[in-house]
């Protein structure tokens, strides 16, 4: 038997199913060099007895091969062909034969799959991940990014789609409801966990170094992160500090920490980021191990935008993940929490937003009373939606779009809206609600300002209500950030700083003058 | 008919040789030494083949890379060899490995080994012998440099001859400088190691490296070539947040380097033949050959100061041009930060120049025995937010000030003044009797000039000037009404601001010290006030009078940083009103705020504020720049916390630093092109005039 596995949760399906299949045939592991982490771990794998042998593939410099023929503009067919050629001499060099051999592939769709389709040799396939079989879509997102690849998927029909494959593995409990194909054999990784031996399962664990067991409190959280870095997405330094903004506001104070790093995370470095006494779980151990490896169960389990976590019922209470529009959202939790804070105060318990609805709610939640917000993204676009709300309204940084066309629909909101509080978080130090007439306006909003650090980010509070504008003018709060390692003050304008509301009231009169000569030319040229 | 064509063919000549100047002209100004060689030799006596040949030959030798005076010294020469980055900005210019490809590097190794010097640790200097210079000054040794390097050159030979190998101890160094000094040599060797160590910061593109090996698990290991003991080296590292470093191996001890291939066949038989190994460091012949030779993967460093000095000015003082470029160079080229080109212009040139000034003002202050400081708007905005980060015990306030202010409110002092500002400068722009008393804020005195046959639509011109001024002469209680509220509010803020106070300074940018002069007048002579008022400008230069504060200059009521008729006349001489190279100083000082108009009375009888029309199109990168000016404050105060003395950088420093960018005119139009400029006084309009506009027009005159 060979298996052949790319990344850290397919070697734990070849792992698996060998123990659990074919426990007593011989079997050879294949791992790529160009995962890191199989590289890596390469002599633990060897060592742990569960492979006759285990083979590290010289798939990069296949990979390498096949950039350059892309960026020669040859054909994919050629490409494919030529790769497989090069397949051919790696394992000639590593004495493999695969004829007569039953292949499991995991997966099929990188430079051994071609080979193999190519050559067209019978083998059997796990799904790329659990439960994306039925989801081809996301499947076929993520390849995106080498065009080659994304091709050759649909002319060869990888992922088990063509005749060679004689069986497809995965995760039938996890497909989406009314998935069907002949193909798929069932193979599920945590029913097969839960059935092994405690024995054979500490072999599993010290596969993959997670020997270690942990002990967790009452209060404990834990913090599963995604390699944004890696992908690109930010730097690393941003998603350090998303993680620090995570931990800092989305778990109660004086909680056990424990981090589960993405395997494909190795540059976090969140010993230093977090200190001495977070517990790091190994990066290179896939999260369906993790069970294993606790004593206790979690108060709470957060991700940013990783779907795993929503599976975690099992050793979580409480499970918190978000979409992707948290990749931006991420720098606005401080303002969204001082937002909460104040709608607290208040005494309101439901609200409309246009930005994270789900990270204002968690925020609200982690301060005591639960509001329950409202995702409206088209708050603006329609008049007769301006009177439909009667508690509050969080808007969310509005400055992508024009800046008059906002004011302008901003002003007629505000007009109409019978909302008790309107609030403006935005990263701009602008009035977004200030369309150069409507100077008035100023009479209903207070600013609350927030200092962390010798940094200052501001709300503003529009509303009609006396007893809410008090609040907002003796708003005092703060917010220790233990992580981050500063102290968010929160604060209304005091009365006493005449100067600086005198000098406001000028720089205001100045702005709504060069406001009103534009609209003034804009009504010229329209008329 | 002949006179006729003879004319169109002459305007015609002359529209032609216009264009062709203005053709020149626009070419000249991408490289300063072009433009300072060009005007030198721009006389219309010249004819237009010879100058547009010679100008051709700068072009050409600019290209090349050799322009620059035959008599100039290297580090001038270097000030118009060397390049800046106008398109992109620097710190995403210069590559280094990211830190997750670094981290798969370090995943497949077990052993991680870091050079020291210019790799985990830097020195705030672009050149390490510039520490001999604090050494010496602790030594009171006035040569102390060029001997301490004498005496390492001739203990390397020394010890070559002996052993075979170049390396030597501190002591070793410091017993041949007996030679020259005969100091205590175990107090000598103690001051350079405390010397070392109080300037050494960790690279923060390192920290992140070596917090990524020990979070994989990896022994992390320094190596490096040096005459520093091991125990200063691994305080040195310690100190700066290297805490877990296994082994640190030093060319000294062990008796051979890097260099001489020895070093690393060493660490391997010390930490073990069958262990994988990765080095990072920065030099390319004993880190990066020599490494791999041993076996060692290997990963090179590039050196920030070698990636930055090419970028930087070079002509400054040794000491402090050192500390600047190595304090720049760590930030802009260490790879672990990405900044925009607003930042890095305010890291980079203004910082420089307004720590400087800051450092300068508190000096003064101290010795004149001064109060209060008060900032004027706007430039004075950033100088505070510096000067109350540097000194936050000293009494500052930021005062809304302006020329336009200052002209109304002496008014009845300046005359002349307020006659220029509001009339004779606008002649130009063909302005009515309407226009003109609407940016006066003055309607009420449109029946007397009616009176005299200056109607609403009567237009300025050179020749009515003089009438005018004669009818505003002659009925001047209108104009004193009509500011009246304004000269009261003024008195009350002032009043407010100058409370128990004795002596003040107010703080500005320069040119002619305007703003000084009218509130020395407003405050001493008019409101009478029992207060001196002392003026800091960074620079007197007024282009329609030289001499114009001569006497506040030479009596010290009014002092310059930079340069004066008395002071670094060479740079006054150098530096280029017409090529606006004020208005970029000033744009180094700018603020996020409107420009501030008219003291006002509310309703409260309370003094309140009038502004212009707000740029608010410029206000993000003036938000950038004011932030990598704080920056560079920080950055450069901390490194630098034990010598204080650092902080005195001379107003020739600074001024090199602002030339070095204010002469590169295309730096400008690529970064604030679209940057709002609203300069003349009473013009302000909601369309507002940008600085490539400006440079246009200004650069055709």
């Amino acid at each position: 038997m060979i298996y052949y596995a790319l990344t850290t949760y397919h070697v734990l399906c070849c792992v698996l199913h060998k123990m659990a299949v074919a426990p007593h045939e011989k079997a050879v592991l294949l791992l790529s060099n160009i995962h890191k982490n199989s590289v890596a771990y390469v002599s633990r794998y060897r060592d742990s007895g569960i492979f006759d042998r285990v083979v590290l593939l010289d798939e990069l410099s296949v990979l390498g091969h096949q950039k350059y023929l892309e960026r020669k503009k040859l054909p994919t067919k050629l490409i494919l062909s030529n790769c497989c050629r090069r397949m051919e001499t790696v394992l000639k060099e590593e004495g493999i034969s695969l004829k007569k051999e039953e292949l499991y592939l995991c997966p099929d769709h990188f430079l051994f799959g071609w080979y193999v389709i190519h050559n067209r040799m019978p083998y059997h396939c796990f799904e790329e991940g659990s439960g994306v079989l039925s989801d081809r879509e996301f499947a076929l997102n993520n390849m995106k990014r080498n065009r080659t690849q994304y091709q050759l998927c649909f002319s060869l029909g990888c992922f088990g789609d063509n005749h060679y494959a004689v069986e497809v593995l995965a995760d039938r409990g996890k497909q989406k409801p009314g998935y069907e194909n002949e193909k798929m054999t069932d193979f599920s990784v945590d029913h097969i966990l839960a059935a092994m031996e405690p024995q054979e399962r500490e072999r599993v664990l010290r596969f993959f170094g997670g020997e270690e067991k942990i002990q967790l409190r009452e209060n404990s959280s834990l913090l599963l992160t995604q390699h944004m870095a890696n992908l690109g997405l930010m730097s690393l330094e941003d998603q350090h500090r998303l993680y620090t903004l995570f931990a800092d506001y989305l778990f109660a104070p004086g909680s056990q920490l424990v981090i589960k790093p993405h395997p494909d995370d190795i540059a976090g470095t969140y010993r230093a980021v977090f200190g001495e006494t977070v517990t790091i779980l190994p990066f290179a151990m896939p999260s369906e191990l993790m069970k294993y490896c606790l004593e206790g169960r979690f108060q709470k389990a957060a991700a940013a935008y990783s779907t795993s976590v929503r599976s975690m019922s099992y050793i979580a209470d409480e499970t918190l993940c978000f979409d992707n529009r948290i990749l931006k959202d991420w720098k606005y939790i401080p303002l969204y929490d001082a937002a909460v804070r104040f709608l607290q105060a208040v005494g309101i318990t439901s609200a409309i937003t246009n930005g994270d609805e789900g990270l204002m709610q968690e925020l609200s939640c982690m301060n005591g009373k639960e509001i329950e917000f409202q995702l409206q993204q088209e708050l603006l676009k329609e008049q007769e939606n301006f009177t439909k709300w009667e508690e509050a309204v969080v808007f969310s940084d509005l400055t992508e779009e024009e800046p008059l066309e906002r004011a302008a629909k901003t002003a007629a909101f505000l007009q109409k809206t019978r909302a008790k509080v309107v609030i403006f978080c935005q990263e701009k130090n602008e009035y977004p609600f200030f369309d150069g007439e409507n100077r008035d306006v100023f009479r209903w909003v207070r600013p609350i300002t927030l200092r962390a650090g010798g940094k200052v980010r501001e709300i503003y509070i529009y509303t009609k209500e006396q007893a809410i504008m008090e609040t907002a003018e003796k708003f005092q709060q703060k917010k220790e950030l233990p992580y981050t390692g500063v102290t968010i003050e929160m604060s209304g304008i005091a009365v006493s700083e005449q100067e600086k509301i005198r000098v406001l009231e000028g720089v205001l009169a100045a702005t709504e003058k060069r406001l009103n000569s534009y609209i003034e030319e804009r009504k010229k040229a329209q008329a | 008919m002949g006179s006729r064509v003879l004319l169109f063919y002459r305007r015609k000549k002359r529209g032609f040789k216009r264009r062709v100047d203005r053709f020149l002209s626009r070419l000249t100004m991408h490289n300063r030494m072009i433009t300072e060689a060009y005007y030198r030799e721009k006389n219309l006596d010249i004819g237009l083949l010879r100058r547009g040949i010679y100008l051709l030959l700068l072009c050409l030798a600019s290209v090349v890379g050799k322009v620059y005076h035959h008599r100039a010294a290297p580090q001038e020469r270097r000030d118009y060899t060397n390049r800046i980055y106008v398109l992109a900005p620097e710190s995403r210019r210069h590559k280094h490995v990211s830190y997750t490809a670094m981290a798969k590097k370090m995943l497949l190794c077990d052993v991680v080994s870091f050079d020291v010097f210019d790799t985990l640790l830097l020195r705030p200097f672009d050149n390490p012998r510039t520490v001999f210079y604090l050494v010496g000054e602790k030594l009171h040794c006035p040569s102390f440099t060029r001997y301490r390097i004498l005496a390492e050159k001739q203990a390397r030979q020394e010890a070559m001859e002996k052993t075979g190998f170049n390396e030597v101890s501190l002591l070793d160094i410091y017993q041949k400088m007996q030679r020259y000094v005969a100091f205590d040599i175990r107090r000598a060797i103690e001051l350079e190691e405390e010397t070392e160590l109080s300037i050494l910061q960790a690279n923060p593109y390192m920290k992140q490296l070596y917090e990524t090996a020990l979070n994989l698990g990896k022994t992390v290991i320094a190596v490096s070539d040096m005459y520093l003991p091991t125990e200063v080296i691994e305080r040195a590292l310690h100190k700066n947040g290297y805490t877990q470093i296994s082994n640190v191996f030093i060319s000294q001890e062990c008796g051979f380097s890097k260099r001489s291939g020895k070093l690393f066949p060493y660490v391997r038989e010390q930490m073990g033949e069958e262990k994988r190994y990765l080095h990072i460091g920065d030099n390319f012949a004993a880190d990066v050959r020599k490494a791999r030779e041993a076996g060692f993967e290997v990963q090179q460093y590039r050196n920030v100061n070698q990636l930055g000095n090419p970028h930087r000015c070079a002509d400054l003082t040794a000491l402090i041009g050192s500390a600047y470029r190595g304090i720049v160079n760590n930030r802009l080229c260490c790879g672990a930060y990405r900044e925009n080109q607003y930042f890095e212009y305010g890291y980079t040139y203004a910082g420089f120049y307004v720590l400087g000034y800051c450092v300068w003002i508190h000096e003064r202050v101290k010795a004149k025995g001064i109060e209060k400081l008060l900032f004027l708007s706007r430039d004075g905005d950033i100088l505070q937010k510096v000067y109350q980060k540097l000194y936050p015990e000293e009494k500052t306030d930021y005062v809304y000030w302006s020329r336009a202010a200052a002209t109304r409110l002496t008014a009845g002092y300046f005359r002349n003044e307020f006659f220029l500002r509001y009339i004779k400068y606008k002649i130009s722009k063909k302005i009515t009797m309407q226009q003109m008393l609407a940016a006066m804020e003055l309607p009420q005195m449109q029946p007397f000039l009616s009176e005299d046959g200056f109607l609403p639509g009567t237009v300025l011109t050179k020749e009515n000037y003089e009438d005018i001024v004669a009818v505003f002469l002659a009925n001047w209680q209108v104009v004193e009404e009509a500011y009246a509220s304004s000269y009261q509010a003024a008195q009350l803020y002032y009043s407010e601001k100058l409370k128990g106070v004795r002596s003040a300074a107010a703080v500005d940018v320069g040119w002619a010290a305007s703003g000084v002069s009218a509130l020395k007048v407003l405050v001493e002579d008019l409101w009478r006030m029992d207060c001196k008022i002392y003026g800091f400008v960074s620079g007197a230069n007024y282009l329609h009078d030289q001499n114009i504060i001569e006497a506040p200059l030479t009596n010290g009521d009014i002092e310059s940083y930079m340069f004066s008729q008395q002071k670094n006349r060479e740079l006054k001489r150098q530096h280029r009103v017409g090529q606006l190279y004020s208005v970029f100083i000033e744009m180094m000082l700018a603020s996020p705020s409107p420009s501030f108009m008219q003291y006002e009375l509310d309703a409260t009888g309370a003094p309140a504020f009038r502004f212009d029309l707000p740029e608010t199109e410029g206000y993000e990168m003036i938000q950038e720049l004011q932030r990598g000016i704080l920056q560079f404050v920080d950055d450069y105060t901390s490194a630098f916390q034990n010598y204080p003395y650092l902080y005195r950088i001379s107003g020739e420093d600074a001024y090199h630093v602002c030339r070095f960018i204010i002469s590169r005119p295309d730096y400008f139009r690529n970064l604030f092109g679209d940057y709002p400029v609203n300069r003349a006084v009473g013009t302000s309009s909601y369309e507002m005039e940008t600085l490539e506009q400006l440079m246009d027009r200004e650069y055709q005159n």
